[in-house]
């Protein structure tokens, strides 16, 4: 008897955080993934020590629209400049757009969804039939409009994301709270006298966090296509020496007759990239155990 | 059954108010004068005033608000400030073009989708299974536009069996449709795929095949019945995803749909094209929603009581 219980006492109950990890590093798809995005990021931010050319200084004499060989792996462009260099540093852009844009997106959703589920009432009704409102539009075609009143830049392309991608956040993270808040750790943290801030962000969010962190990993990618739509469509920054890869794409797309190359290579980063974050969402979803919605 | 199908009329008006204002407010508050744009530099004051008058934005935002309303309801979206045509005139043109394409893009992503899903399903844990689930994985995270360019350069400039730009009911269609069906048909699969699965361990499907039905009859009867609802649901949430796909896909193919004239209005800086095309393409995705939900109760019998 003795013994069973100083056996129980000497296994110390694992930290949920370390179990989710481990059950994620066990699935092989979200391995990929999370090899995929580390892989992407990491020679993103590397571009400056690992490109093997200038990304704006194209050699005009010699290399105008090669296709793909042993010096220009991924071929080059109309004016001579690598494309191998010039998507290294295209991931720089792009990449920084997705995160930033995704950012705002989940303060504006947790914050909405949060208080609108703690409050209640009319604040909860009001909130709510925002959400709805800006739910009856299609995403891109509400980015799209507001970055046409915003004037097309790199900034606005973030703020306009940011905008109008919170909403799914702030419908799950409100159902969450409102479940919470009933529970016997907010009651007895109540009843020791915390206050609203410190029941919402020191009780409750912790508590509720896991499908927030499944669903923004998964909308990365949606960010990443979205950014390199709005790119494509015209509405990033016009003046940019090293273009994202929804721009790049836009810049080839007089190219498709003569350089099939052009407009492959930067679309297939963008595949693979939004690839890794799916599989990295889908696996983190299992290893959370956070049920689909 | 009525109560539902009024209760989700009567949600629908308030949705409908909600885009109306979010649409007026957004173009309004864009910096910037429309008059000093149209005029350019040769305005001065009494001109731009003058202007502003034709145009109607020196009237309070409430008058304004209420003038648009109104108007909106005789079907009167104003003028475009480019072309000087009535804006309703021009989505009229428009709105056929963009009709076929999701239409046909529907249907494909509908029929290759559920289809690959079931087959997906039923060869659970095989090759197939593996190869299908992959599929379904680049088609949620290909880009849309770059695989139209794809499918032009392939299809359209090395093989020539297609056209790669232009409008048309016929095989104009073929290729945008197929880009645009993309994203929804891999969701379909997905869902199918993992519906199905449910309802294929369910004790009634075994009840069904051990009293010896025909398996034909239990896939149609038991499982696929049982399993739409989820599959209806996706198809719901994935009619956004097919309205952008459309766009982006127009815009690749010079494709004269509402789409592209959306992204050339907004180059060209057309305030009252650009706010009759967002109105339009909301209200089109709402009614779409709207339908998805009167479809529930007759694909599932429980809900007409909730």
């Amino acid at each position: 008897m003795n013994e069973t219980f100083r056996l129980q006492g000497a296994v110390r109950p694992d930290d949920p955080t370390r179990m989710a990890l481990r059950r994620l590093l066990r699935s092989a798809a979200s391995v990929i993934g999370l090899l995929i995005v580390a892989f992407m990021l990491l020679t993103a931010l590397a571009a400056p020590f690992i490109a093997p050319y200038d990304p704006v200084l194209g050699d005009l004499a010699n290399d105008y629209v090669k296709p793909p060989s042993q010096e220009h792996l991924f071929g080059t462009d109309a004016v001579g400049r690598d494309i191998f260099t010039r998507i290294l540093y295209g991931g720089q852009i792009s990449l920084k757009i997705a995160l930033a844009a995704q950012s705002i997106a989940l303060i504006i959703g947790v914050a909405v969804g949060m208080t609108a589920g703690f409050f209640g009432g009319w604040f909860d009704v009001l909130l709510m039939r925002m959400v709805d409102v800006i739910m009856a539009f299609p995403l891109l075609i509400l980015a799209i409009a507001l970055l046409g009143v915003l004037g097309p830049s790199e900034v606005n392309i973030i703020l306009a994301l940011g905008l109008v991608n919170w909403t799914v956040t702030a419908r799950i993270v409100r159902g969450q709270v409102l479940a919470a808040k009933e529970m016997e750790y907010v009651v007895a943290a109540r009843g020791l006298g915390a206050g609203s801030l410190v029941l919402m962000v020191r009780h409750i969010l912790p508590n509720i966090i896991a499908p927030v962190i499944v669903y923004t990993t998964l909308g990365l990618g949606g960010a990443l296509l979205a950014e390199a739509a709005l790119s494509f469509l015209g509405l990033g920054s016009a003046q940019q020496a090293t273009p994202s890869w929804g721009k790049m794409l836009t810049e080839s797309r007089a190219f498709i007759r003569s350089a099939w190359w052009m407009p492959f290579y930067p679309g297939l980063a963008i595949l693979i990239t939004v690839l890794g974050f799916n599989l990295l969402g889908d696996g983190l979803r299992d290893a959370l155990d956070v049920r689909s919605r | 059954m009525p109560r539902y199908l009024i209760g989700r009329l009567v949600q629908f008006l308030p949705t409908l108010l909600g885009i109306t204002l979010l649409t007026f407010v957004m173009i309004r508050v864009l910096p910037g004068d429309p008059a000093q744009f149209l005029e350019g530099d040769r305005g001065d004051a009494a001109s731009l005033a003058a202007t502003r008058a034709r145009l109607g934005i020196d009237e309070p935002l409430t008058t304004q608000f209420w003038i648009f309303v109104t108007d909106l309801l005789r079907g009167d979206l104003g003028r475009s400030f480019i072309t000087n045509r009535p804006v309703s005139e021009m989505i009229a043109t428009a709105l056929p073009q963009t009709a076929a394409l999701a239409v046909s893009a529907m249907l494909i992503a509908v029929g290759v989708g559920v289809s690959l899903g079931v087959v997906a399903a039923l060869k659970h844990n095989t090759v197939w299974d593996s190869l299908l689930r992959l599929v379904a994985l680049i088609g949620v995270s290909i880009p849309v536009f770059w695989l139209g360019l794809q499918l032009q350069i392939l299809f359209g400039l090395q093989l020539k069996l297609l056209p790669v730009s232009g409008a048309g009911y016929d095989e104009h269609l073929i290729l945008p449709a197929v880009a645009a069906s993309f994203g929804m048909l891999a969701v379909l699969m997905r869902i199918t795929r993992s519906s199905l699965l449910e309802v294929l361990s369910q004790d009634y499907v075994r009840t069904a095949h051990s009293k010896g039905l025909r398996p034909r009859r239990v896939t149609v009867r038991h499982i696929l019945s049982n399993a739409l609802l989820p599959i209806v649901t996706v198809w719901g949430t994935g009619l956004a995803g097919l309205l952008s796909g459309t766009l982006l896909v127009e815009v690749i193919f010079s494709y004269p749909g509402m789409g592209r004239l959306l992204v050339d209005s907004i180059s060209a800086r057309d305030y009252p094209s650009v706010q009759g095309l967002v109105l339009t393409f909301a209200l089109i995705y709402a009614l779409m929603n709207l339908i998805v939900d009167l479809l529930y109760p007759l694909i599932d019998p429980r809900i007409r009581f909730t």
